[in-house]
């Protein structure tokens, strides 16, 4: 490289032919820069303290509103709390490095706590008075209560927007008595063969595709209430009437499963869930 | 409005989400943002949770607008997507609720907390919600009990007493309501804008290729093209009927001017309340954050006319801000709209924007008053007809001949004398009453201090301020018309050019020093410059040049292009160019920007965990709101502390948020 740069500076009759390396741009003169690693922050860095920049008034009301705004919004019932699992992997040492290295996603989920009877503080779990003033702490959002309208969200949620999701416990309890029932939603899209979706979705494929006429009666239908979709639902599997009919009443009550102390629920709740992690923990979670 | 997601935007949004909405939705928006499009089943194997908890979580992010839906009609099958655009503005709330606070007062400002906290409201559940709690003293959590925010109650004019109130009524709240939905910072909110452009398109775009059963060929593919554009576009202004509808009475009519004035200050009661409410009960209504970043906007402006030019002009601008930005619905106009002519943008008369000026602005202040003879009227009152080409920051040469040239009144005269002597004697045909108002200055201060400015001559001095600002090299405003006294307008987008210099500047002198920002203006001048030349005209050291180009280019600033003079690539024979890319360096700061924020957030949440015990303590329902007469004095100090720190934290995010702002969205 080098010998070939002299030659071509030969050629040209210039004299003083610097090889390939000579004042080149890329020629960075390390003096400048620090290299290893220094016991002081390098001159060139200067960060601003913020102590020398108080915020301006209008800065302060900004962070009151924003503080404010969030507060009302933990306060809600659409909250889910943030940490749950202080033993988990990653939150251990999140106080020296709050980034949470997770490889993969069942250790990502290993951060966030899961409320089941294991996780339970034997100490604290005591009813104590000063309990009423504390939130209970959420791992899922609960929209009973809540003013929702069906319009804005797509079908699939509307079970969760009515607080009647109850993570398919139904619809599994149902293909243990019957399994001639799973067989028959079955027939469409496998992604769609899920637990208690198949309510729904199994519905409107077997009716086809709906107008907007349809659509817009449904909604108004589950705007009323839902005891009448419940019957439709009945009406419509007439095969599975009984079935269908009793566990929707069950659904529809206030409290569906008997807590704890349902002996009949008590191990059924394991064997159907989808992940490991709410395992056994579902009786606790629902609320 | 379209911005790319990096990594650590996305982290960012998934963050704010975290912050405020609690985990389960931030981990759905995260797999959302990272795969893409999802139907809830999808979304649960990625996620390994149960089908359960995503549909909870999605449940919550359809709440509070963050993600898009779709349902198709023929399979049924639902898809999500995640809205980063709606995400990333969280981190505004702060300043948009006191933007409104400060422009529209308390009332509007509670009612958009309601609507910001709960995503979309009900008109009807807007105002139970209101009544339900007035009366009740704002959650005032932070701002009386924070060192830092102390002062906050003191030298606010609006935040005297909320309980010196009268009752109010359902009535005033929906006129209220009414209020905000003409000005625009809250939009009806119907399903399909729960869906994603691309959707709303492709959907349209199916619907229209009925009526070709054979498909397209020849001409029919560009009709189809502008059929599918104008039915998209009337689909997405299907929400702006009601606004339309209550514009003539809450912008336009007097109530309106009534309640600008007084500034939401108890100012209540304009003919619009007798009559039966303006809008229907069962509307749906959310936040317009393109709206409100018009508000974020015409404040940012104002605070750069406040460093550069002075108080009084910064009032001044603010006003004509607030006049002009009545015509604006968005800060970047779509560019496939053709009903906006970039060549003429929406104006502002004089008269107009005195109306807007607040009362206590004293327009008599902040200008120096030089003798007659040194004002040139002629340029001072240069009319400019159309907007700046943007190429350059700051040549005045160009515009002055293209304006003449394309200026209808101009007798097919080019001469650019000519042109200015016609604006010259335009003016004073019409404004004979002016000109020695502006000049004879000290007849205005005899005036005033014997029996106080009169209304024309406050509008005079007003106008001169906005002379002065139309002056200054940076293009706050220009002056393009004479009808009512003067039209005014504002060419945004070559504005924000020259401020994103301004920061980007500020940025490379703080990194680099003067040196570095020196050689970065010589470039930006020239172009791309060769290696050997640059020196000389930076008059510095070769060396010196040397050692900061390679600096910059390390930290991204600037690139080398090779340039071989023959054919052999010798680096000897082969120029080295300089240059500096815009687009680039502002992607990267962006980043940055987004990657520092993260940082903030990640502390914030690290704090939190610190003090634990202590805010469990404050969470709780009967310590809430009454934090210093229910913690003792250990307890208080502590949480003192970790407010301090907290303001400190959100405060800086939401300056970086100032500086995104101005880089990317404005």
């Amino acid at each position: 490289m080098s010998g070939r740069g002299g030659r071509g500076g030969g050629r040209g009759g210039r004299g003083g032919a610097r090889g390939g390396r000579g004042n080149l741009p890329w020629d960075y003169d390390p003096a400048g820069v620090q290299e290893q690693p220094k016991e002081r922050y390098p001159k060139t860095y200067k960060p601003p303290r913020a102590s020398n920049f108080p915020l301006s008034t209008a800065e302060a009301r900004a962070v009151t509103y924003f503080v404010q705004l969030r507060r009302d919004f933990h306060n809600s019932t659409l909250y889910t709390h943030k940490h749950l699992a202080p033993d988990a992997a990653g939150t251990s040492s999140s106080l020296t490095d709050p980034v949470c290295r997770a490889y993969g996603q069942q250790q990502a989920n290993a951060r966030y706590g899961v409320k089941s009877k294991a996780t339970v503080d034997p100490f604290l779990s005591v009813p104590m008075y000063s309990h009423k003033f504390v939130h209970e702490a959420r791992t899922l959002p609960d929209f009973r209560g809540r003013e929702v309208h069906h319009e804005l969200f797509p079908e699939n949620l509307w079970n969760t927007i009515d607080g009647t999701d109850d993570g398919g416990k139904a619809a599994a309890k149902a293909s243990k008595r019957g399994l001639k029932r799973k067989s028959m939603a079955a027939g469409g899209d496998l992604e769609e063969d899920d637990e208690d979706d198949e309510d729904v979705v199994g519905r409107h494929k077997r009716r086809g595709p709906e107008t907007d006429a349809e659509r817009r009666r449904r909604i108004e239908e589950a705007a009323q209430g839902k005891d009448e979709e419940g019957e439709n639902l009945a009406e419509e599997d007439p095969e599975e009437e009984e079935d269908e009919l009793s566990q929707e009443d069950d659904d529809f009550e206030e409290d569906e499963d008997g807590g704890d102390y349902d002996a009949e629920q008590y191990f059924d709740g394991g064997d159907d869930d989808y992940g490991d992690e709410e395992g056994g923990g579902e009786s606790a979670m629902d609320f | 409005m379209s911005w790319q997601v990096t990594k650590n935007a996305a982290e960012l949004c998934v963050l704010l989400i975290r912050e405020l909405y609690g985990q389960l939705p931030s981990r759905i928006f995260e797999i959302l943002l990272s795969s893409g499009r999802s139907t809830v089943q999808q979304l649960a194997r990625i996620s390994s949770t149960g089908l359960r908890h995503v549909r909870h979580g999605l449940a919550v992010l359809v709440q509070q607008n963050l993600v898009y839906h779709y349902t198709d009609s023929d399979t049924s099958r639902t898809i999500f997507e995640a809205n980063h655009y709606y995400a990333y503005n969280i981190v505004r709330n702060g300043k948009i609720l006191d933007c409104v606070h400060r422009n529209y007062g308390e009332d509007a400002k509670r009612i958009v907390h309601l609507v910001m906290a709960s995503g979309h409201m009900r008109v009807g559940s807007i105002v139970d919600a209101y009544l339900k709690s007035h009366g009740k003293i704002p959650n005032d959590v932070n701002g009386s009990s924070d060192p830092s925010n102390g002062h906050v109650s003191h030298d606010d004019p609006f935040d005297v007493a909320a309980e010196e109130k009268p009752q109010v009524s359902g009535h005033q709240v929906v006129d209220d309501i009414a209020h905000l939905i003409a000005i625009g910072i809250l939009e009806p909110l119907s399903p399909k804008m729960l869906q994603s452009p691309e959707d709303i398109k492709s959907e349209v775009d199916k619907d229209l290729m009925k009526a070709y059963p054979s498909g397209l060929r020849g001409k029919q593919k560009g009709e189809h093209e502008t059929r599918v554009v104008n039915t998209v576009r009337e689909i997405r202004n299907r929400s702006q009927h009601l606004k339309m509808q209550l514009e003539p009475t809450y912008l336009y009519g007097s109530g309106a001017k009534r309640r600008k004035l007084a500034n939401g200050d108890g100012g209540r009661g304009f003919s619009a309340a007798n009559d039966d409410d303006p809008i229907e009960d069962t509307v749906l209504l959310r936040v317009n954050y393109e709206k409100c970043l018009v508000e974020l906007r015409n404040q940012r402006l104002c605070q750069f006319v406040d460093d550069h030019v002075g108080y009084t002009t910064a009032q001044v601008y603010g006003a004509m801000l607030a006049a002009l930005s009545k015509k604006l619905s968005c800060c970047q106009p779509d560019p496939t709209d053709d009903s906006i002519d970039p060549m003429n943008p929406p104006t502002v008369t004089t008269i107009e924007i005195f109306e807007y000026l607040k009362a206590s602005v004293d327009v008599f202040g902040g200008i120096g008053k030089p003798s007659p003879e040194q004002i040139n009227v002629t340029s001072a009152e240069k009319v400019e007809r159309l907007p700046p080409s943007g190429d350059g920051d700051g040549d005045e040469g160009g515009y002055d001949a293209q304006n003449s040239i394309e200026d209808p009144d101009n007798d097919a005269d080019v001469d650019m004398e000519a042109a200015n002597g016609y604006y010259l004697n335009g003016n004073h045909g019409g404004d004979d009453g002016e000109v020695p108002g502006q000049n004879g200055t000290k007849d205005t201060k005899v005036t005033f201090a014997d029996k106080g400015p009169t209304k024309a001559e406050r509008m005079q001095r007003m106008r001169q301020h906005l002379l002065v600002l139309a002056e200054s090299g940076i293009h706050f405003v220009r002056h393009s018309g004479t009808r009512d006294q003067g039209e005014w307008t504002v060419d945004f987008e070559v504005l924000f050019r020259q401020l994103r210099f301004l920061e980007l500047d500020t940025i490379i002198e703080d990194t680099f020093g003067r040196e570095g920002l020196r050689l970065i203006k010589i470039l930006r001048a020239k172009g791309k410059i060769d290696d050997k030349t640059l020196p000389t005209m930076a008059l510095m050291q070769k060396g010196d040049v040397h050692m900061k180009m390679v600096e910059m280019e390390l930290a991204g600033f600037l690139d080398v292009q090779e340039v071989p003079r023959d054919n052999n690539r010798v680096a000897a024979r082969t120029l080295f160019l300089w240059f500096f890319d815009e687009h680039r360096t502002l992607t990267r700061t962006l980043d940055n920007t987004y990657k520092a924020m993260v940082r903030h957030l990640q502390r914030l949440e690290v704090e939190s965990q610190k003090k634990k015990n202590i805010l469990s303590l404050v969470e709780r329902t009967d310590v809430q709101g009454m934090e210093e007469e229910k913690l003792n004095g250990d307890a208080f100090n502590e949480y003192q502390q970790f407010l301090d720190i907290q303001s400190r934290l959100l405060g800086q995010v939401s300056k970086l948020d100032d500086l995104v702002s101005v880089l990317r969205d404005f």
